[in-house]
């Protein structure tokens, strides 16, 4: 009797405690996809420098362009979040360990190296980017834009974007992010993403 | 009975004292490991990719090094069908040419191997930077004062078996390649 009252609360706890996985704000959004456990961030060190990879769900970009289009009727999410599920969006961040050190400056020895390091960055990166499927299909990002801190912080974030036709992408069970560093002597980066646990956001439920 | 409780309050006075002792001198004691680098290298994946990518770029670059070679041969071997019958001065001209195609080619296979030379010690910076910064994590958690990388032209004559981290190290590193590192 108390065996089987045990086993139902238990279950009961199980139940319950996934399915109410529910994000309520935009804060705790941020919270939870940075959280490692869940899956969304995979991280890599070498030579000092930190490399951060953020996979950023449809819902988070489609409430960023809510914000940018100045609406906040949620009623309208799943509208903006059509606009972004048939592709992967990520986020590089790179940040030093020695603060006056970052991706822009590592290496660098005059104002003329240093232009083309920001060139590189902005607008030559896709090629050492990759990401590769289960089945071993290689893509290049379609679109990759570098964010500009303007010198304020160590830290240089990297938007890139993979689609493709054939929905090889949105269907691979493992998506890994290939980094190959040509600027920063970290050598080959993966990052490896579980689609399972990457297409399993909570519930957002903002108000 | 008050004799028996005396002794039995010098022998704890002793056995702490002794344990003291025993914990500061532990405390003192450094801890060192080793490492056979070579193996560690050997086996690591990120090592293994790396030379598969240098691979991958030396044959293409190779390639484009035997197309000139080959156009270089070409030339040579035509002019050497047709030179009798050549005036003088043309075939001062078709070897001029051809040795401008020679330098070229020269010149190519020269810019290849510096570039080639370049790329292998890029990859190889990196590797090495990740194994370094693997090791240096892996000393902090563990509390190990010091790791002698062992090479086969090194100076460690003989290191035992219960200092050796030279597996758990590969089996570390591996893992985080694919993984990535936990915060």
């Amino acid at each position: 009797m108390l065996k089987g009252l045990r086993t139902s609360i238990v279950m009961f706890l199980l139940v319950f405690t996934s399915c109410s996985s529910t994000i309520n704000n935009e804060e705790e959004l941020l919270h939870w996809l940075g959280d490692m456990d869940n899956g969304f961030v995979k991280k890599n060190r070498a030579n000092g420098f930190l490399l951060s990879m953020k996979y950023l769900p449809p819902e988070y970009l489609a409430i960023n362009e809510m914000k940018k289009d100045s609406n906040d009727n949620m009623k309208d999410l799943n509208q903006y979040i059509s606009e972004f599920k048939n592709s992967r969006t990520f986020l590089l961040t790179i940040s030093n360990d020695d603060q006056s050190m970052n991706a822009g400056n590592y290496d660098v020895a005059n104002m003329a190296e240093y232009g083309a390091r920001i060139r590189d960055l902005s607008f030559n990166i896709k090629e050492i980017l990759t990401l590769k499927t289960t089945s071993g299909k290689k893509y290049k990002p379609v679109l990759t834009t570098m964010e500009n801190s303007y010198e304020i912080v160590n830290k240089r974030s990297i938007y890139m974007v993979f689609s493709d036709d054939e929905k090889e992408i949105m269907d691979s069970e493992q998506l890994d992010v290939v980094f190959e560093d040509t600027f920063l002597d970290t050598g080959i980066n993966h990052f490896v993403f579980e689609s399972k646990k990457i297409n399993n956001l909570p519930n957002l439920n903002f108000n | 009975m008050k004799i028996i409780n005396k002794v039995h309050l010098l022998f704890t006075i002793v056995v702490i004292l002794l344990s003291a002792y025993l914990f500061l001198q532990q405390r003192n004691v450094k801890k060192i490991a080793v490492v056979n680098a070579q193996l560690v290298l050997e086996k690591y994946d990120g090592f293994k990719e790396a030379q598969d990518l240098y691979e991958i770029k030396t044959k293409e670059m190779s390639e484009t090094f035997e197309k000139q070679k080959r156009a270089y041969e070409s030339k040579s071997n035509e002019l050497e069908i047709i030179k009798k019958k050549l005036s003088k001065s043309e075939l001062e001209v078709k070897k001029g040419e051809l040795e401008i195609l020679r330098a070229k080619t020269a010149q190519l296979g020269k810019a290849i191997e510096n570039k080639a030379k370049v790329q292998e010690e890029e990859l190889l910076q990196g590797v090495y930077n990740k194994v370094n910064d693997y090791v240096k994590r892996y000393a902090e958690a563990n509390n190990i004062d010091l790791i002698e990388g062992v090479t086969g032209s090194g100076n460690i004559l003989y290191a035992s078996d219960r200092i050796d981290i030279t597996e758990i190290i590969i089996e570390g590193l591996n893992k985080e390649y694919v993984e990535g590192i936990k915060d």
